[in-house]
């Protein structure tokens, strides 16, 4: 067992073992604002949950599959499914949320888990079924520090994933690049996606322009030493960060190294019209786990590296998250058999089979080994790197501020949007600086 | 929303009232009620309540997930004097409602002209011409005009065989983005087509012959037979067209992926609305944007209305 209960966790001595045998009468009241489930599922009558995520084709396949097992071991269990893609997903699920219907489990990421997290009263605490119906043994402690708000558990990761470098292996092969190592800076970056990008006769560029993205952006400020935000919620960098982060794109976007402000514009988001994906660059930051995405999408050799260094003897910027996480409504019906089934994604190998590695290394050491014969090579890469990144980090423990997503993580974010006017010559980088951190400061206050 | 509620209804060319109400005009007015039924029952039971709520939302601070909190006047207040992006909503909205629905009526009327000269076949080119509409709002023609108006783009290969290698890719430049999407507005003139057409068809071929037997050329048969008589259907298909040009959303939420991007180039005042609202959890604020539309909406057919007098020519004029 390791930390549950930590700080003001709603703990009860006994087990819940012998309250759920007597066949799932009312759950005591330790929901927040008093929204109190209505007791386990009739097991006679069967029990109905409603259950949604985002993704692509594959991700929908191995996850229906995966149900599929566990309704099989778990008869008078029916679980239905709500498909999505990425566009609109967490609008809609605020939605029902407010409206009172929202599915009974539902899949978040960081910076959504941070918003339904802190804004109170959407999501289960589950710190009540560890360990009889969600066991967290075993899993590395930091994983779930991300998904304790307050120190209570409100989410259970899927899998494990860190940042990424996505290259096209014949590109850079064809500039005569030879691989970088692991200890590769920013500057041997520059070198290097400038040289693809002169190689390439017009036809692509080095790299995607990430002057906008909010997680490569946190590595480059974790190198420095500080942080994006601060444990209470403010910015944890300095302007002169931005500035040299944004001075640094705007050279490789001068040289041809980074595609011009008007690819990047094209891309919003989705994995399908990324530069990388669309041949118009060589190379792409993203999520370790999506490298299998990715790979899908291409028909080219895609290679992999970690994010670029900081000069020598700054800190190791990039850290393990949890990729996605599953949550369970706080108003369901059934909050026993939810958390049964978020259990079963991450504990149960014949349910986290077909899942496989496509939403992050899982947690589960366990589960991890269990896999590890069936996996494809491209899924052992990426568990390796998983497991290195855990050995060098810095762990990360501040939990992300709501309206993140507004500040630096949505499509249309603001340092999306303030990078896109420097790219575009439409604002100059110092005003570019000035008008994030004051705009941020006001959406974070 | 307050704001998606269709403002217009039905826009009836007013009557110049008549002196009594004879009997059947009542009888008439009755059936007319009554088919009005089913809209007011909507009205009543479905659209009333939660347009209150919205109003009573506008005044609050109200992030969807906790109780609403009173807040007065500020979420206006904050729209006009520190919105910076509201301004650039407000902005964009009105370029291209100023663009689109003039060239959308112009051009709508000139397919009609030229498919009212009784051609054969005319149905099936109606329907033809028609198409592009029943499909336009859809997000499947919104994601094909990404694909025709992008950097490899359909069109921008159609330039470079005509001698443009380097054209920019139109719905990622701030400068052009917001074009392409007046350009697709203009492609979906089927429905103002189809109901000129109606109207041309309705004007008298006698006034026509009568003025080329007193020697109008065609150009000055159009000016003055067509276009007057037709000013009715243009008026009516002005309040509608601009009534939906200040709603357009989908497509600029597709083309820009949500954002309204490059560079705010296309926030639609609809669809920071839609940010504002259901992304960055400022659903008071979201609320009073709606109201502040509808004002605007409901300003701009008022004063269609009070300057059709000096335009439109109702046929029973005098009667």
């Amino acid at each position: 067992m390791s930390g549950i209960g930590g700080t003001g966790g709603l703990r009860r001595g006994h087990t819940r073992a012998d309250f759920l045998r007597v066949g799932g009468g009312a759950v005591a009241g330790a929901l927040a604002m008093g929204l109190v489930g209505c007791g386990g599922g009739d097991s006679a009558g069967g029990t109905r949950l409603r259950m949604t995520w985002w993704g692509e084709q594959g991700r929908h396949r191995r996850t229906q599959e995966a149900l599929r097992v566990f309704e099989k071991k778990n008869p008078g269990v029916e679980i239905a499914t709500e498909l999505s893609g990425g566009d609109g997903y967490f609008e809609k699920l605020v939605t029902q949320a407010t409206g009172g219907n929202a599915p009974d489990v539902f899949q978040s990421e960081p910076n959504q888990f941070a918003e339904l997290s802190q804004r109170g009263g959407i999501l289960l605490e589950l710190d009540r079924f560890v360990p009889d119906l969600l066991s967290v043994e075993g899993w590395p402690e930091e994983t779930l520090d991300l998904d304790r708000v307050g120190g209570k558990l409100l989410g259970v990761p899927l899998g494990l994933n860190s940042f990424m470098f996505i290259y096209d292996a014949a590109a850079f092969q064809k500039a005569g690049v030879r691989e970088a190592d692991e200890g590769w800076t920013w500057e041997d970056f520059e070198r290097i996606t400038t040289d693809v990008g002169r190689s390439s006769g017009g036809e692509y560029f080095g790299t995607e322009d990430t002057g906008g993205d909010g997680y490569v952006l946190e590595v480059w400020v974790r190198q420095r030493g500080r942080e994006l935000f601060t444990e209470d919620g403010r910015l944890g960098f300095e302007k002169s960060d931005l500035a040299d982060w944004w001075e640094f794109w705007d050279r490789l976007r001068e040289s041809g190294a980074a595609v011009p402000a008007e690819v990047q514009a094209l891309s919003t988001g989705d994995v399908t019209d990324t530069p990388l994906v669309t041949g118009k660059a060589a190379a792409e930051f993203d999520f370790s786990n999506r490298l299998i995405a990715f790979s899908g999408l291409v028909d080219k050799g895609l290679g992999h590296n970690v994010i670029p260094n900081g000069p020598s003897g700054s800190r190791y910027g990039m850290y393990l998250r949890p990729a996605l996480t599953m949550c369970a409504y706080s108003r369901t019906e059934y909050p026993e058999e939810a958390t049964k089934v978020m259990n079963a994604l991450v504990n149960v190998p014949d349910v986290a089979r077909p899942l496989g590695t496509e939403r992050g290394v899982p947690p589960s050491p366990e589960i991890r080994e269990f896999l590890l014969p069936d996996m494809e090579e491209m899924e052992r890469e990426i568990v390796a790197y998983v497991e290195r990144v855990a050995e060098e980090q810095v762990p990360m423990t501040i939990q992300r501020p709501v309206n993140v997503g507004e500040v630096l993580a949505d499509t249309g974010s603001l340092l999306e949007r303030t990078s896109q006017d420097i790219a575009f010559g439409r604002t100059s980088i110092d005003e570019g600086v000035d008008r994030f951190f004051e705009e941020a400061g006001r959406i974070l206050s | 929303m307050g704001a998606r509620d269709d403002a217009a209804g039905e826009v009836v060319p007013a009557r110049p009232p008549s002196g009594g109400r004879s009997r059947r005009q009542q009888g008439e007015n009755l059936w007319g009620y009554l088919f009005l039924a089913p809209w007011f029952l909507g009205l009543f039971a479905l659209t009333l309540g939660p347009m209150l709520a919205s109003l009573y939302f506008s005044f609050t601070d109200f992030d969807l997930l906790t109780a609403p909190t009173w807040v007065g006047l500020e979420n206006y207040v904050r729209m006009f004097t520190e919105d910076p992006r509201y301004m650039q909503s407000l902005k964009v909205t009105f370029i291209y409602v100023a663009l689109s629905v003039p060239l959308e009526l112009a051009f709508a009327l000139l397919v009609a002209v030229l498919l009212n000269r009784g051609i054969r076949a005319l149905g099936t080119y109606r329907a033809i011409y028609y198409l592009p509409s029943l499909l336009g709002g859809s997000v499947a023609i919104a994601i094909m005009w990404r694909q025709v108006f992008g950097g490899d783009g359909l069109f921008n290969q159609f330039l470079a065989l005509l001698g443009w290698e380097t054209a920019p890719s139109w719905i990622s430049t701030p400068g052009t983005a917001l074009y392409t999407l007046v350009l697709l507005r203009v492609w979906q003139f089927g429905s103002p087509m189809v109901i000129f057409l109606a109207g041309l068809r309705q004007i008298p071929q006698e006034l026509y012959d009568a003025a080329a037997v007193d020697g109008a050329g065609k150009v000055s048969r159009f000016l003055r037979i067509t276009i007057p008589l037709l000013t009715p259907i243009i008026f009516f298909n002005l309040v509608l067209q601009l009534i939906r040009a200040f709603q357009a959303f989908t497509p600029a939420f597709i083309v820009s992926g949500g954002s309204g991007g490059p560079s705010d180039s296309t926030l639609f005042y609809t669809l920071y609305l839609y940010q504002e609202g259901f992304a960055n959890f400022r659903m008071g604020y979201a609320a009073a944007m709606a109201w502040v539309l509808l004002l605007i909406i409901g300003t701009f057919t008022a004063a269609n209305f009070l300057m059709s007098r000096y335009w439109v020519h109702y046929e029973d004029d005098g009667r």
